[in-house]
């Protein structure tokens, strides 16, 4: 049976989005668990820095994968933290996991103030989507789902 | 495992879910601190995620399974 994951509409960064809840299996540290905007446009998963921080995950001394990267003006470092396990929640309350690298998004160019850092979210890519057959489908009951495509 | 991973997501969602709708409130009660939920309640606030976390932990709530969220004063718009 194809893979159907609910996605919730969720307010992120003052607009609507697509988003998902997620677990993921970094090592032999517990489970952590994220909220993230399904993007078709972000190339990555990323793990956003304030959920890494709510984590045990020493993320700082990881190598960089992409010195360069802007996100709404702001430059990040995206460190690699490798294949993880995450687990996803599916249309019948069964549990679907999949292996998949996740980078962290660590900001670079801090100012003090700068509260828009701090609520950055976490990123399902469209690495993540590609790799696994998965599609974004609307619903006409307004529903929306990450669903795998036959 | 996977039978308890999927009833904490259950309850990630439902505790993201209140934090969402409770989100014009908590900018005025709350603004531009780190709020936790949990249960569908807010069980801490404060300055940093560190201070929130050393309150968890002593409340026995493990912080990486917790809605941690930054609220902002005012609503911040971007487009990604």
């Amino acid at each position: 049976m194809a893979i159907k994951i609910p996605l919730i509409k969720a307010n992120s960064l003052g607009y609507e989005r697509d988003m998902v809840t997620f677990s993921v299996k970094y090592g032999s540290l517990p489970n952590f668990y994220a909220s993230a905007i399904v993007d078709t446009g972000c190339p990555f998963c990323i793990i956003s820095e304030s959920v890494l921080n709510k984590t045990r995950i020493s993320y700082i001394d990881k190598p960089v994968h992409h010195k360069q990267t802007w996100l709404g003006g702001i430059l990040f470092e995206l460190k690699d933290l490798g294949e993880c396990k995450l687990f996803f929640r599916d249309h019948e309350n069964k549990s679907v996991s999949f292996q998949h690298p996740l980078y962290g998004g660590v900001p670079i160019s801090l100012k003090p103030g700068q509260f828009f850092l701090q609520q950055l979210p976490c990123f399902i890519g469209k690495d993540f989507l590609d790799r696994n057959f998965l599609s974004i489908i609307k619903s006409r009951d307004g529903s929306s789902y990450l669903q795998e495509v036959e | 495992m996977e039978e308890k991973v999927v009833l904490s997501l259950v309850n990630y969602e439902k505790d993201f879910i209140a934090f969402q709708k409770q989100l014009p409130r908590l900018r005025v009660t709350n603004p531009n601190e780190f709020v936790a939920f949990k249960e569908g309640k807010l069980v801490s606030a404060g300055n940093s995620i560190e201070l929130i976390k050393e309150r968890l932990n002593s409340n026995g709530i493990e912080p990486s399974g917790t809605v941690i969220e930054f609220v902002s004063k005012d609503e911040i718009r971007v487009i990604v």
